[in-house]
């Protein structure tokens, strides 16, 4: 069965771009453009790494991380944080993700990311 | 209350002006010597009892209208804390001396109140206390006294008006910089989209004509210009707000110039870059930093230089705790004054100025980071045969 990414961006296409080139790469991939019941779609969902955006409808990318990082079950879902924000590097760290992508970023660089993350 | 006369009640120097001033008022209003010299000593009273306890009282001199009639009014306000009572000689004193005499609480704190209403045949009417107004502000210094106090109201006065201009600078300032922070990542999110695209396009298995492969690569080399443009506006605005930071760590420094020189090599393809590094050391960098004044230096070098051209990158460690790098381009080189200036915000060479393009911010940003990496930069060039950019970086120990 192949590996599952979840993202939350409410741009429509980053999501394409990130669908596609993802997919391309061989994982299974879901998307959404705000991050309202984020922990019921986690858990309906059952990623194995999650994508999440800084300027998201709804709480935003840090509340909604922080509110991952605080679940028993899903703290465990290595989230990267990625943002056209050039403070990403401090709001990744106060959310609680583990890791950052700042946008723009090379599609390659993308995979990569993931595949880091997929492969732990 | 028409306010003529204002005193701050600070010494006993004051008390003399608090005298004077109410002398003159109820002099030239035309009241008799009796009168003026009951309300000025009235006034003196008042003013004497208020800076034996405090000194930040004021006095004011004026008057007041009641239907036709005109009031001569004197106020003294103080520290609300301060209880005078009949036991206070001059208090006691004061309300003898005027018809009316009030003490009341206010805001501002304790107010005094004196009054005297004034006669009919004076013929009081606006135009007349706008006369006396005017003559009040214009009216010399009484003594060297008041005229210092004069001065240094004017001068407070002055800086407290720069203070406040100050604060709105500053304000206009942080607001600017949200704009600019603001703006940015709005540029960036189409700019994501752009690149992306454009990289997938290049990347597509079906098949592409070679002119439009070639078209899909100048936008994709423009989309990145427009990328760091964007990220030097917005570290300019960082570097003015303090608020560039960096993770310094060690770093093997022939590799990393390797892979800056490969990268640029990759994309200018038209110039030679070749190196000569010494013994190989670890030296402590931001690392993603340098790369940009890398990019900036061998970038610089390849724009203001010929194709088919050498650029040179060499190391030299001395025994200082520093590395030296050196980049040197055969380009047409800068003169006496552009070498004084190149470093300066938004600074362009005037030779440069039409057949070059660019803001003047590179090598800012690139003399920023150097030196918040305690290192140094410099640049020798000769007109017309290029020029070498020097850096230092410390040694990680």
């Amino acid at each position: 069965m192949s590996k599952k990414i979840l993202i939350f961006d409410d741009d429509e296409d980053i999501q394409s771009i990130c669908t596609f080139i993802l997919e391309e790469a061989g994982w299974e991939v879901k998307a959404y453009a705000d991050c309202s019941d984020v922990i019921d779609r986690i858990k309906a969902y059952q990623p194995d790494v999650i994508l999440m955006d800084n300027w998201i409808p709804n709480e935003g990318g840090v509340i909604a991380t922080r509110q991952i990082k605080a679940d028993p079950v899903l703290q465990k879902i290595p989230v990267v944080y990625f943002s056209a924000n050039s403070d990403i590097e401090q709001l990744a760290a106060s959310a609680g993700a583990d890791s950052y992508l700042p946008k723009p970023f090379d599609l390659d660089v993308l995979t990569q990311t993931a595949a880091d993350w997929l492969n732990q | 209350m028409i306010k003529v006369v204002a005193i701050s009640l600070e010494n006993e120097m004051d008390l003399v002006l608090a005298h004077k001033r109410s002398m003159r008022v109820a002099e030239k209003l035309g009241l008799t010597i009796a009168t003026q010299t009951t309300f000025a000593t009235a006034v003196s009273e008042i003013a004497r009892t208020v800076i034996e306890h405090t000194d930040d009282g004021v006095l004011e001199i004026g008057l007041e209208q009641n239907k036709t009639r005109y009031s001569l009014v004197a106020t003294v306000t103080f520290d609300s804390s301060i209880r005078f009572t009949n036991a206070d000689g001059g208090f006691y004193y004061a309300q003898k001396l005027v018809p009316e005499f009030d003490l009341s609480e206010t805001e501002s704190g304790n107010l005094i109140t004196m009054k005297i209403g004034l006669p009919r045949s004076l013929k009081l009417d606006p135009l007349k206390i706008s006369i006396l107004k005017k003559d009040f502000a214009d009216e010399l210094p009484l003594n060297a006294y008041e005229d210092i106090k004069q001065r240094h109201a004017t001068l407070n006065r002055l800086a407290s008006e720069q203070e406040a201009q100050l604060l709105q600078s500053k304000f206009i300032d942080e607001k600017k910089t949200e704009f600019i922070s603001i703006a940015s990542h709005e540029i960036k999110t189409p700019m994501t989209v752009l690149k992306a695209y454009t990289q997938m396009a290049r990347a597509t298995k079906e098949p592409v004509s070679d002119h439009l492969m070639e078209l899909l690569k100048k936008i994709d080399t423009q989309s990145t210009k427009l990328m760091t443009l964007v990220q030097q506006l917005l570290d300019i605005s960082k570097i003015e707000n303090g608020n560039l930071q960096y993770q310094i760590e060690p770093v093997g420094l022939n590799s990393f110039l390797q892979r800056q020189v490969e990268v640029m090599q990759h994309i200018l393809p038209h110039h030679t870059f070749t190196t000569t590094f010494s013994a190989d050391t670890e030296v402590m960098m931001d690392e993603l930093r340098m790369e940009q004044v890398f990019a900036n230096l061998l970038g610089n070098a390849a724009k203001y230089s010929e194709r088919n051209t050498d650029i040179t990158i060499s190391t030299l460690l001395l025994d200082d705790g520093l590395a030296t790098i050196s980049v040197t381009d055969q380009g047409r080189g800068m003169t006496a004054e552009t070498m004084t200036s190149v470093f300066d915000k938004f600074y362009r060479a005037k030779d440069v100025l039409k057949s070059h393009t660019g803001l003047g911010m590179g090598l800012y940003i690139t003399s920023k980071i150097v030196n918040d990496h305690q290192g140094k930069i410099w640049v020798q060039s000769t007109e017309g045969s290029g020029s070498t950019f020097y850096l230092t970086i410390p040694l990680a120990v």
